[in-house]
């Protein structure tokens, strides 16, 4: 939905009343988890972070939640809206709710609780750093990636808490192998963790991942496409490919910092020139 | 400092905003959920039966009496239940397998579906066959 801009004297936007069931509590209050109602009228074109800011601004300043950009590049507001994952700053009332109908605001699934809305994504951004193709810290990305979160809490298998290394990182471990790239954990480990007991194999194909995705990422495809590197054996030759291309003569380009975190063996490896996969 | 090797970049539109997010969840959602407790219902069951079968050891006549009972027509429509939990995990537990080793990724909503029907089309030959005493 489109922002209307309202200018002087133009009749006023279309408004919409509804309830607001947001999620409340924390882990500090283990036996006082609720939900609490608000009644709201606001513009049908509001995203759902601005009724969030909105709610906070005038009925409850204990509220909390994340958000940042507000033009859906950073993944910051993610939330689950009416049980689905959203980023709430592009997703407008209009989309998820009707008149005198109910809104239900949550933090994602399968990430530690902090707050209200808030979930904490440190897991999913070690694992980021830690599988990633070296430039993710660099550029904060992996292709597309706006590393939000939806696709762990989407994820039936459930997220890092579970053990699981989690749809966005075994994406960007795909992406380290394909380009070559060395991740923040070093060839090795990234064969051991996606190949281990909680990495590609303990995907089910669900596609949960790929259909909660707002930046249409595909984990679910990157997976796939790993089991296959792995199942075939050209994992580990992609990997040796790699760090062979990090013993390059001297004058040979860098690949730019290193992760965050410091990795055991960075081997700045790059791909260039050679076969994709 | 040397480009990044992907083309996008911080100021591109980072989300897309032609994307369907649906109204619920997805099909692959209910199917992994569906699975599981078919494989749950097949693991009890593979208990009870084995249970039953205890009966052997009390001779003939205890065998025979608790087959007489699991024969009667309301328990064959329990059969009928175990039968759609196998048929379901089966013919889903290909579709999972071919797709999560590369095989019809792009259609795998399209084979979810496919294997769905040819369950269906087994189950009811199963159950004509079952309760029509054919």
């Amino acid at each position: 939905m489109t922002k209307q801009a309202w200018k002087p004297g133009a009749p006023a936007l279309e408004t919409l009343s509804f309830t607001v069931r947001l999620r409340r509590g924390g882990p500090w209050r283990p036996l006082r988890h609720r939900w609490q109602n608000f009644a709201v009228t606001v513009p049908a074109d509001y995203t759902v972070v601005e009724l969030l800011e909105s709610i906070k601004g005038h009925q409850d300043p204990s509220l909390a939640f994340r958000h940042s950009c507000h033009h859906g590049s950073c993944g910051t507001c993610a939330m689950k809206v009416n049980g689905l994952e959203r980023l709430t700053c592009v997703t407008t009332v209009a989309d998820v709710v009707k008149e005198g109908g109910h809104l239900e605001v949550e933090p994602l699934g399968h990430l530690p609780w902090v707050s209200d809305l808030v979930a904490d994504a440190a897991p999913l951004f070690d694992n980021l750093e830690a599988l990633g193709p070296g430039h993710v810290r660099m550029n904060g990305i992996f292709a597309g990636c706006i590393e939000c979160g939806a696709c762990i809490s989407a994820c039936p298998i459930g997220g890092p808490r579970s053990g699981y290394v989690g749809p966005a990182p075994l994406a960007a471990a795909r992406d380290a192998l394909v380009t070559g790239q060395a991740p923040g954990l070093g060839w090795g480990l990234l064969l051991e963790r996606v190949d281990g007991n909680h990495g590609v194999w303990q995907c089910h194909t669900a596609f949960e991942c790929s259909r909660a995705c707002p930046a249409d990422v595909d984990p679910a495809g990157a997976i796939i496409q790993l089991r296959q590197l792995l199942a075939s054996g050209q994992a580990k030759s992609l990997a040796g490919l790699a760090m062979s291309r990090g013993s390059a003569p001297a004058g040979a380009p860098a690949a730019g910092p290193a992760p965050a975190g410091g990795a055991p063996h960075d081997h700045r490896p790059r791909r260039e020139g050679g076969e994709g996969w | 400092m040397q480009e990044p090797l992907h083309s996008v970049t911080q100021s591109e539109l980072r989300y897309s905003p032609d994307r369907d997010l649906g109204k619920s969840r997805g099909v692959g959602y209910w199917a992994f959920y569906l699975h599981r407790a078919s494989g749950l219902v097949l693991s009890l069951y593979l208990l009870a039966h084995l249970g039953f079968l205890s009966a052997l050891y009390r001779g003939p006549e205890a065998y025979n009496a608790f087959v007489a009972i699991v024969s009667q027509r309301g328990m064959l429509f329990m059969d009928v239940l175990l039968a759609a939990a196998a048929i379901y995990h089966a013919f889903n537990g290909l579709r999972v397998s071919a797709v999560g080793f590369g095989l019809g990724v792009k259609r795998q909503l399209l084979w979810f579906w496919v294997a769905f029907g040819l369950g269906l089309v087994a189950l009811a030959a199963f159950s004509v066959r079952l309760l029509g005493g054919g």
